[in-house]
């Protein structure tokens, strides 16, 4: 393996159990993140991406209703097979967690600027003058403004964006090797999310971290990733570097979804992938998509396809494009 | 309807709270029928006996039989449960709808109002109503209803300010429907699970009441047979023959739990999200 | 397009003032001007698309149309009549002919009312029998693709793209002349957004409906529109044909707008207008012009006097002091 190897998961499982049925949010998932790259985890609602990240910070697996199988190893050692406590020392510190919304993030009581100061007093038990320097230090690293004056005031007296640089910061503190975004500009108005990603790109470049980036939005991907992988029902479908994966996309789910996002400036009418994502519980054999699949044929209903490599770099995971390759 | 009955049956504890409730009135009909003894009839020689096989609950302080006496006191007790209960619901509901509802000056003069009468304590605002209306037992269901009507009040007003703004209401508006019906078929089905709760609450507190009321002299007459007269004035007998406090005791432990186990059950028979719907 | 024809919809120095602070006599004292004097009009059979940012007013702007909310001031015309001059139960005639399609199709529709009684309600409403109802509701579902084995089903047993199918049937159930949508795509996912697109589409060459579409996703509103109104802080910017926005945007609000938003099209040049700073608060925004302290171009003139609504091209509406002085 090479050096600049960051994360390496490998066949991660995450299952929810109830009474009657098991929901395989995350099934058999492996992908890697090298240093300083950005990784993008692009799927609909009930994808498993969110069940992704909370696996890989160990945020799940410990009810005992949640079932967690696999390996993803980070820096060389394993998370899955990590102690809670030696988690607690991992998270927020050498993984640093952005989340959607930024307010569930904040402590509404406590000033921004302790709550930054907080992360290096727990995990390199900084001193206080110490850890409020790193926080002002980080306030300003994220563009806010005035930041001096800033670290003294309560979540409440930031704006949306504001708030979600100042979690940025939070994220920061410790200064991790690697980020894990989830949907970070969703909540964001157009303008802001702009300046947003554009932070985060900057980030990357200064501090060469990895950042697992997930979200929805393909535009958002094709405008800060360098390498994509598309979920769907809990499983990677297709993997690859973002130009490859928007001028060459191979699983017809990648292609649906390319041709159903409205783009300006072009008067294509849409085309919509027919019907909606399926139950996790209620999954019969075969390829998850071949319902909504307009090229389903027979061995999509009996065998599953696996993610087949179909060029450098380029995974799919659909019998039609391994049928391709092995054509050739 | 049928779906709500298919929700509610497969709820064990609210159908057997159903059917002693059933029972009940059954008992309350036919009590003359039912009960071994006349419950007014007093016996010197038979005063204070325990539990025997011609007076299965015993006997109170007068000799008279106890068994026979919460039998014909389900008439009372049941009586007054439902009905001021039932007052204090639809009154307290629709004064909670319409402050909650318009808001403005309607909304501060009723929260006003059940504020007042919040400040005073419920057994003292029973006795001036009932000093005011004389003693009977239709004024003490009267003077029960109005004390927890503004409990109602309050409870479906804070309710209807939490939908109001909903955007099924401004659904429903924006493609005319009418407001009485917009309150009928929107509002009040959705706010109905807290009242529901507090019904059966108040079901309990009502009997109680009654039985404080009755003891101060202000509600039935002291022979009556009702469980909360039996049940107060056994407290000086209690040290010597517990079966005089224990039985009616019971019998009102019964009551208020099926009340409540209905209403528990009613609540998440209402609502289509909950159960066996799929 | 045809420009001849008589506008359906005309709003007329439109305002509204929500009232968010008292003095000590209870006065209001402080006002939200969530719609601050805005004028346009809307063909029979157009599409008229409102973009803009959180707090820009583009959903009260809907409602208003609707007469939903009263109007602080200005006039209101619809098909010819004036919507604030009407008695109540005019009113509430004329509410057939304009609907609303909401955001959250789940939120718009009574939980505990099965889609049937949700469906029949605005027909019952009006006094329709029974058999007419039935028929039309039969037509509907058809129409937008649900089945009608499901109509004994309550809300929460459907997903989200069939929800919004349901919230349109109903929307469209009094065979309304002047739909408002506002933002009905933006709770669904990406795959069933194009879905729920096309089904706006084909029902309004169906049905000839005039559509008011309002969100805040520039590319979904370029591909539902005819010609796009751009709303800042309560304010209308620009307003012009889709195409002229898109090739020729002249307010620099616009010019951002466009490009911040994220292109699932990796190779694009990213040359992007980054704006300095957030969206100020809409109680107290800044004088002048509302942009301008954001506005890369902002001069003193700017902060002096608000910029007047200024027809620069033929349907090409503009309110900038800098592009008005440029044309000069």
């Amino acid at each position: 393996m090479n050096d600049d190897l960051l994360l390496d998961v490998r066949h991660l499982k995450a299952y929810f159990r109830s009474k009657q049925r098991t929901v395989k949010a995350v099934d058999d998932l492996s992908f890697t993140l090298k240093k300083g790259e950005i990784l993008g985890l692009v799927g609909e609602s009930g994808c498993g991406k969110s069940t992704t990240t909370k696996a890989l910070l160990r945020l799940i697996g410990n009810q005992k209703n949640e079932y967690l199988e696999g390996e993803a190893f980070f820096e060389g050692e394993d998370l899955i097979k990590k102690s809670d406590k030696q988690m607690q020392t991992i998270r927020g510190n050498k993984i640093g967690f952005i989340a959607q919304n930024p307010m569930s993030s904040l402590n509404p009581v406590f000033t921004i600027g302790n709550q930054i100061a907080e992360v290096p007093q727990m995990h390199q038990r900084a001193s206080k003058n110490k850890a409020w320097a790193i926080a002002l230090k980080m306030l300003q690293k994220v563009g806010i403004s005035d930041h001096e004056s800033r670290a003294k005031q309560f979540s409440h007296q930031f704006s949306g964006g504001m708030k979600q640089r100042a979690v940025i910061a939070m994220a920061l503190a410790g200064n991790p090797s690697l980020l894990i975004a989830d949907e970070p500009t969703t909540a964001l108005d157009v303008t802001i999310q702009a300046q947003i990603l554009d932070l985060m790109v900057k980030l990357r470049d200064e501090t060469h971290a990895g950042v697992l980036l997930i979200t929805h939005d393909l535009g958002v991907v094709a405008e800060v990733c360098d390498r994509v992988a598309v979920m769907y029902a809990g499983k990677i479908v297709e993997q690859a570097p973002v130009d490859e994966l928007f001028h060459h996309p191979q699983h017809p789910y990648t292609k649906g979804l390319l041709a159903s996002v409205p783009k300006i400036g072009s008067r294509k009418k849409l085309i919509p992938i027919s019907g909606h994502p399926p139950n996790l519980y209620e999954m019969q054999g075969g390829c998850l998509f071949q319902e909504r699949c307009p090229f389903a044929f027979d061995r999509c209903k009996k065998t599953e396809p696996p993610l087949h490599k179909i060029a450098e770099h380029h995974h799919s995971a659909c019998h039609l494009s391994s049928e391709r390759m092995n054509s050739f | 309807m049928l779906k709500v009955w298919n929700r509610y049956r497969h709820n064990l504890l609210a159908v057997s709270g159903l059917v002693f409730i059933l029972l009940l009135i059954v008992i309350a009909i036919f009590a003359r029928q039912i009960a071994p003894h006349n419950p007014y009839t007093m016996s010197t020689a038979a005063r204070l006996t325990g539990p025997s096989s011609s007076h299965w609950f015993g006997t109170d302080q007068f000799g008279r039989d106890i068994l026979s006496r919460i039998i014909y006191g389900s008439r009372i007790s049941l009586q007054v449960g439902v009905i001021a209960v039932g007052f204090s619901f639809i009154v307290g509901t629709i004064m909670g709808i319409i402050a909650g509802y318009n808001g403005g000056w309607v909304d501060s003069l009723i929260s006003r109002i059940t504020d007042v009468l919040f400040a005073l304590p419920d057994i003292l605002l029973a006795l001036v109503i009932m000093a005011i209306l004389g003693p009977s037992l239709n004024n003490l269901m009267l003077a029960i209803g109005i004390v927890y009507t503004p409990i109602f009040s309050r409870i479906a007003r804070g309710a209807v300010l939490n939908i109001r703004d909903s955007l099924y209401i401004e659904a429903a508006y924006s493609m005319g429907v009418k407001k009485i019906k917009i309150l009928w078929h929107h509002i009040l089905p959705n706010i109905l699970s807290p009242l529901i709760v507090q019904v059966t609450l108040s079901f309990a507190f009502a009997i109680l009441s009654e039985a404080a009321l009755s003891f101060l002299g202000l509600g039935v007459s002291p022979d009556t047979p009702s469980w909360g007269i039996m049940l107060s004035s056994a407290k000086d007998w209690m040290e010597l023959s517990w079966w005089t406090a224990v039985f009616p005791g019971i019998a009102i432990t019964l009551a208020v739990f099926s009340f409540n186990s209905v209403g528990d059950g009613l609540r998440d028979a209402l609502d289509p999200r909950t159960g066996t719907g799929n | 397009m045809n420009r001849d024809h008589k506008p359906f919809i005309r709003v007329n120095h439109l305002k509204k003032y929500f009232p968010v602070a008292k003095n000590w006599r209870g006065k209001n004292s402080q006002y939200l001007k969530a719609v601050d004097d805005v004028s346009f009009s809307i063909d029979e059979g157009e599409t008229l698309g409102l973009v803009g940012e959180s707090g820009c007013g583009k959903s009260t702007t809907g409602r208003l149309l609707l007469h939903l909310l009263p109007p602080t001031s200005g006039s209101l015309f619809f098909g010819g009549q004036e919507l604030t001059r009407l008695s109540k139960h005019e009113l509430w005639q004329k509410r057939r002919e304009m609907q609303l399609i909401f955001q959250d199709p789940y939120a718009a529709l009574n939980p505990r009312m099965t889609i049937q009684a949700s469906l029949h309600e605005p027909l019952k409403a009006y006094g329709e029998d029974k058999r007419t109802r039935d028929a039309t509701i039969k037509k509907l579902i058809d129409a937008v693709g649900i089945s009608s084995q499901y109509l004994n089903r309550y809300p929460h047993e459907f997903s989200g793209g069939q929800l919004q199918r349901i919230g349109i049937a109903r929307s469209l159930a009094l065979k309304p002349k002047f739909v408002v949508a506002d933002e009905p795509v933006a709770a669904l996912d990406m795959s069933i957004q194009a879905q729920i697109l096309n089904l706006m589409k084909e029902l309004q060459q169906e049905f000839n409906y005039t559509y008011l579409f309002i969100s805040h996703d520039l590319s979904v509103i370029d591909y539902m529109s005819d010609r796009i109104g751009v709303m800042y802080l309560g304010k209308m910017v620009e307003l012009t044909d889709r195409d002229a926005l898109y090739q020729e945007p002249l307010h620099p609000y616009t010019q951002a707008l466009l490009s911040a938003i994220p292109i699932a099209e990796p190779q694009r040049s990213k040359n992007k207008i980054m704006l300095k700073g957030e969206i100020p608060s809409p109680v107290h925004p800044p004088s002048g012009c509302h942009f301008r302290t954001r506005c890369p171009f902002a001069k003193a003139i700017c902060a002096e006097k608000e910029p007047e609504w200024v027809e620069m091209k033929k349907g090409h509406y503009v309110a900038c002091h800098v592009v008005q002085e440029a044309h000069q």
